[in-house]
């Protein structure tokens, strides 16, 4: 199968610097653009405006929005619209948000899975125009319906972490989001999609298993290490007990992690950031050396290959390489 | 006078840029786009119309803290702002309680969501840490990561006496949907009481009285008439009992309407609409007839006028008579 590229744009940048990398990456042939949805950066829906009305064949997705600090109606007739201005290109990435930024909201996030499973069933039913009325765990929906035609319908997105999330995945949605750049969590994964397949009814090649990495690329090694360490050091703080195991990093390393970067010390984090870390969360080198862990990824059954952030020291630059570089790599075997 | 426009997105994003772009060159001050889950994303469209336009003020007109979290409000207006150059507002209300409660969601302590949403809104344009325990809300370090220009004016939807009220208190202007003198001097003696508790200036251009009318416009009365008649029978239905008695209008009667319009069976909506209701709830006519209704509302302390669905029979005709008929005449006086 080919492996499909795509990009995810945060817009802790202006929406205009997000359309001009875009229109960059859609002339490098990149296949999908993901862009994050966080209250405390721009609006996704306004970047991704933006973004749909400078570009014109690229798919353009939130990558990805959550049901708790947007009720699911809301982000129906949201990527409803986005889709009409972008001529249908366009996908829904759902997930159940980040829980230290919802904290800080003061949103409990109530029955995930529940609240993932019945988001997508009321979202669908408004794409295809039907009334809802929905009685959930988490969602009463009386008596919903969109008032305009909506001729593109989003495929949906799940992001999924844990085993249950993935299984749902498998289950209901049209492909999965997971956040990992080793092979090893993407084993694990296919194992829990398996399960969820199995209650399914689909062809397997229509499911996309998007690998959601961390990624930094440049000619020398050093600065495209350099430029990711920060987010594994996030990243590594960030991780249940399992994960760490999984990669066989001590719990105390990343305890350590956590304090300093929780006291604004980014330098001491950084430093604390071994090449075990760097080799678990993140796809980070030479174009060769990115190439030849694509590859590994792509064993594992990975349908899309999403570059997260840092994508380089320079994000224009990182684009430009990957496009001469790693995506033609992969178009030539095909 | 200041001239506004409301477009409400049932149209697509495209054709409201259009029409915005229209508005623009006619001298039109402000434009509105309305929120509601059913029609297209209020900051797609906004989006949208900042791109194809580069003086009018634009804004959202109006949101709700109910169905978008009050910090994804923040953000997202912020996020026009800057793509609009400095050119935004915000509009915010209790949201429409048919609408809410076709999503499930109960209005709460309406005044109060309101008051804090203002609130947390600000606080966070201002950059800070937002710490807030409230009855609605509840956030601990809610803060923006981009930098914003400007505290951006917050306009304030409101019906009701005690909304009214809390506009002059703590908002730069108020939206009342109404279309009759009465109304405005209605809302002035609760202006006046809520800038007496903050000691703040209510007179412009510190403080915009906004008058959202039910606007038609034609040569041909009747074809004005007609066009407006649905429009009105919402505002009937959807009008708070202080209104209707202010009006002489039988409960009985707006209750029998609303209940049409939620079967869907319009024309019995539009056959309990009479001649008067139409008069007490919209501008209705042709040029002099509209001048007429324009200078009575300013008369009673109305600084900006905004056209409201229908607008006209033929929007794109009525918006090019308005700007060159109706507003040179007030844009003179001032």
């Amino acid at each position: 199968m080919v492996l499909k590229f795509g990009i995810e744009f945060v817009p802790s940048e202006k929406t205009l610097d997000v359309a001009y990398y875009s229109k960059l990456a859609e002339n490098v042939e990149f296949n999908n653009i993901w862009i994050t949805d966080h209250f405390t950066n721009r609006s996704v829906f306004a970047s991704l405006t933006q973004v749909a009305l400078y570009t014109h064949k690229i798919t353009i997705g939130t990558g990805v929005t959550n049901y708790y600090h947007i009720n699911p109606c809301v982000i129906a007739s949201a990527i409803a619209t986005i889709a009409e201005i972008s001529g249908g290109r366009t996908i829904l990435g759902l997930g159940a948000g980040d829980k230290v930024t919802l904290g800080n909201l003061g949103i409990d996030r109530i029955k995930p899975l529940a609240a993932m499973k019945e988001s997508i069933e009321i979202i669908r039913k408004l794409l295809n125009g039907e009334t809802v009325n929905y009685n959930g765990e988490v969602f009463n929906i009386p008596h919903a319906q969109l008032g305009f035609k909506i001729k593109h319908k989003a495929p949906i997105y799940m992001a999924a972490q844990g085993p249950e999330m993935t299984k749902l995945s498998a289950q209901i949605a049209d492909g999965v989001l997971i956040n990992a750049s080793h092979p090893h969590d993407y084993e694990e994964a296919k194992k829990n999609l398996e399960i969820g397949f199995q209650e399914r009814n689909l062809p397997k090649r229509k499911f996309d298993i998007a690998a959601y990495t961390s990624f930094s690329v440049h000619e020398k090694p050093d600065k495209a290490i350099n430029a990711a360490k920060i987010v594994v050091a996030f990243i590594v703080a960030g991780s249940i007990p399992l994960i760490l195991e999984r990669h066989s990093i001590p719990l105390e390393e990343a305890k350590n992690i956590e304090a300093s970067l929780s006291k604004n010390k980014f330098g001491d984090a950084i430093n604390m950031v071994t090449p075990g870390m760097l080799d678990a969360f993140c796809i980070a080198g030479t174009p060769e050396d990115c190439i030849s862990k694509i590859e590994e990824l792509q064993k594992t059954g990975v349908t899309q290959l999403v570059c997260g952030s840092p994508l380089g020291p320079s994000i224009p630059d990182a684009i430009k390489l990957m496009g001469k570089t790693i995506l033609p790599a992969f178009r030539a075997k095909w | 006078m200041r001239f506004g426009i409301e477009f409400v997105p049932n149209l697509s994003t495209l054709d409201i840029a259009y029409y915005s772009r229209i508005a623009e060159d006619l001298n039109f001050d402000n434009i509105w786009v309305t929120d509601h889950y059913n029609n297209r994303n209020v900051y797609v469209t906004l989006t949208h119309v900042a791109l194809y336009t580069n003086k009018i003020t634009i804004g959202a007109g109006v949101t709700n803290p109910y169905h978008i979290n009050p910090a994804v409000i923040a953000s997202s207006i912020a996020t026009i702002d800057e793509i609009s150059g400095g050119r935004t507002v915000l509009g915010i209300g209790a949201g429409d309680r048919t609408t809410l409660a076709d999503l499930g969601i109960e209005r709460k302590n309406n005044l109060a969501a309101v008051r804090e949403s203002v609130s947390i809104i600000r606080q966070l344009w201002a950059g800070k840490a937002v710490q807030h325990e409230g009855t609605a809300f509840n956030m601990s370090n809610a803060k923006l990561g981009f930098k914003i220009a400007n505290i951006l004016p917050i306009y304030l939807a409101a019906q009701g006496p005690n909304m009214t009220e809390l506009a002059a208190e703590i908002a730069e202007g108020v939206l009342i949907n109404g279309s009759h003198p009465q109304d405005y001097v209605f809302a002035e003696k609760m202006l006046k009481k809520g800038s007496a508790k903050s000691e703040r200036c209510i007179m412009p251009p510190t403080f915009d009285v906004g008058a959202y009318t039910v606007f038609s416009i034609d040569k041909d009365r009747e074809k004005a008439v007609k066009a407006a008649k649905v429009p009105v029978a919402y505002i009937v239905a959807g009008s708070i009992q202080e209104v209707l008695d202010r009006h002489n209008i039988d409960k009985a009667v707006s209750d029998k309407i609303g209940e049409e319009l939620r079967k869907g069976n319009i024309n019995e909506a539009k056959s309990l609409v009479n001649d008067e209701m139409m008069d007490l709830c919209a501008v209705i006519g042709d040029v002099d007839e509209c001048i007429e209704k324009i200078e009575a509302l300013q008369g009673a302390g109305v600084s900006q006028l905004i056209v409201g669905t229908p607008i006209g029979p033929d929007i794109l005709k009525a918006i090019k008579t308005i700007g060159k008929s109706i507003i040179p005449v007030f844009k003179k006086e001032g």
